[in-house]
C-alpha cells in the first residue's frame, strides 16, 4: 500500500468497513510513514471537530412556536378531513338518489342500466330501491348509497353513469 | 393512548392517520430537535431553519395516509427535511461554493506525499473550546457545495450512519462514502492551511 491508496482508503478505515487484510497493511505503512500518520491524525481530528458544530438545543421560544403552530396545523387539517368526509357522503347520497330516479324512470344509460339491474338481482338489500317505476325514497340507508355509489366503478372505462 | 405506546412508529404512525391529537404531540416531541438541528446546519439560518420544521411537520401530518412504511420513520422525516432544506437553497442564491479539487492532497508518480502534513491534532486539543476555530469550521462547511454539505452534514454533524445517509438521501452508500470522504479530505486541508498559516481564506 502506497501514500496515495492509504489516503484513498481513510473513509473505510475509520467506519470500520474496511477489510482485514487492508487494515494490516494500513498499519504498517502508518509504521514506516510519517507523513501518513500525520495525514491520518488530521483527518480524524477533522471528522471529530466538525461533529462540534452541530448546533446546540433548539432555543425554548423558537419551540413553544413550532409546538403551536404544529398543533394548529394539526386541527386545521383534522377540520378539513372531517369537511372532506362529510361533503363526500353528501355527494354519495346524491349519486344514489339520482341513480335510483333514473333507473326507475328508464332513462339511465344502457351500460349503467345493466349494471344496476345486475347488482339488483344479486343485493336483496338494494333489490328494492332498484324497481323500475319506483318513487325515490327521500333518503336511502348508507349501506344501500355505498353499494350504489361502488356500482359506478363497474362501468367500462369512459362510460358516464348517467350519460352526460 | 398512553405516551409510552406512542414511541413504537408503526403506533404512532396508525394513530397519526387516526387523527389523534397526543400522536401530534408526540411526533412533535420525537422529532422537532433533530429536524431543527439538521435544517439549521444546512441552512444556517435560524429563521429558515424553523420554516423548514414547519414544513416538515405539515407535510407529515398531511402525508401520513400514503407513507407506506417502506422506510423507517425518522429517515422518512429526515428526507422530508432535507428535500424542503435543498428547495429552499434553491430558491435562493447562495455564496458561491469554492472548487474542492485544488484543496485535494498531492501525490508524486509513485504515490506518496508530494508535501510533508503537519500534525496540527494535537494543537487542536489544546483549543478544543476556541470560539473562533468553531467559526472557522462553519465557515469553511458552509463553503462546501450542496453534494457535498448534505452528506457531510447527516454523516458527520448529526452522526447518521453511511446506510441511513443513503436512505435518506436515495444515495447508494458507495456514493456517501465518496462525498463524505471528499469532503473531510477538503475540510482536513482548509483546516491545515488555518492552522499552519492562521489566516483564513
Ligand atoms: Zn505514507
Amino acid at each position: 500500500m502506497n501514500c496515495k491508496e492509504l489516503v484513498y482508503l481513510l473513509g473505510d478505515y475509520f467506519d470500520g468497513s474496511m477489510e482485514p487484510h487492508l487494515r494490516d497493511e494500513l498499519g504498517e505503512h502508518i509504521k514506516l510513514c510519517d507523513v501518513c500518520t500525520s495525514f491520518l491524525k488530521t483527518y480524524d481530528k477533522t471528522r471529530i471537530l466538525c461533529r462540534s458544530i452541530r448546533c446546540e438545543e433548539i432555543p425554548d421560544e423558537v419551540r413553544e412556536q413550532l409546538k403551536a403552530f404544529v398543533a394548529q396545523k394539526a386541527r386545521e387539517h383534522r377540520a378539513d378531513i372531517e369537511r372532506y368526509t362529510t361533503c363526500t357522503i353528501e355527494e354519495r347520497q346524491q349519486f344514489a338518489r339520482q341513480l335510483v330516479g333514473l333507473f326507475a324512470s328508464g332513462d339511465l344509460p344502457p351500460a349503467m342500466t345493466e349494471v344496476a339491474a345486475h347488482h339488483a338481482r344479486h343485493c336483496a338489500q338494494c333489490a328494492p330501491y332498484l324497481k323500475p317505476g319506483s318513487v325515490a325514497p327521500a333518503t336511502i340507508p348508507p349501506e344501500v348509497v355505498d353499494h350504489l355509489a361502488d356500482l359506478a366503478e363497474e362501468l367500462p372505462p369512459g362510460e358516464d353513469p348517467f350519460g352526460d | 393512548m398512553s405516551t409510552e405506546r406512542l414511541q413504537d412508529d408503526n403506533v404512532l404512525l396508525e394513530e397519526l392517520r387516526a387523527g389523534s391529537e397526543e400522536s401530534v404531540e408526540a411526533l412533535f416531541d420525537r422529532f422537532h430537535g433533530k429536524v431543527y438541528s439538521l435544517a439549521l446546519s444546512i441552512l444556517k439560518n435560524d429563521s429558515d431553519a424553523q420554516e423548514v420544521a414547519q414544513d416538515v411537520f405539515i407535510t407529515v401530518i398531511r402525508k401520513v395516509g400514503t407513507f407506506k412504511g417502506d422506510s423507517a420513520l425518522y429517515s422518512w422525516i429526515y428526507r422530508i427535511c432535507v428535500n424542503s432544506c435543498l428547495m429552499r437553497l434553491r430558491g435562493k442564491r447562495r455564496n458561491e461554493t469554492v472548487s474542492i479539487e485544488e484543496f485535494m492532497p498531492v501525490f508524486t508518480e509513485e504515490g506518496m506525499h508530494a508535501s510533508l502534513v503537519d500534525d496540527w491534532s494535537k494543537e487542536v486539543e489544546r483549543n478544543l473550546l476556541n470560539k473562533e476555530l468553531g467559526e472557522i469550521i462553519q465557515r469553511y462547511t458552509d463553503s462546501l457545495s450542496e453534494k457535498y454539505r448534505v452528506v457531510f452534514v447527516l454523516s458527520d454533524v448529526e452522526g447518521l450512519s453511511n446506510e441511513e445517509t443513503s436512505e435518506i438521501l436515495g444515495l447508494s452508500v458507495p456514493a456517501v462514502k465518496s462525498r463524505l470522504h471528499r469532503a473531510r479530505l477538503y475540510l482536513r486541508e482548509r483546516l491545515t492551511r488555518y492552522m499552519t498559516q492562521g489566516k483564513v481564506e
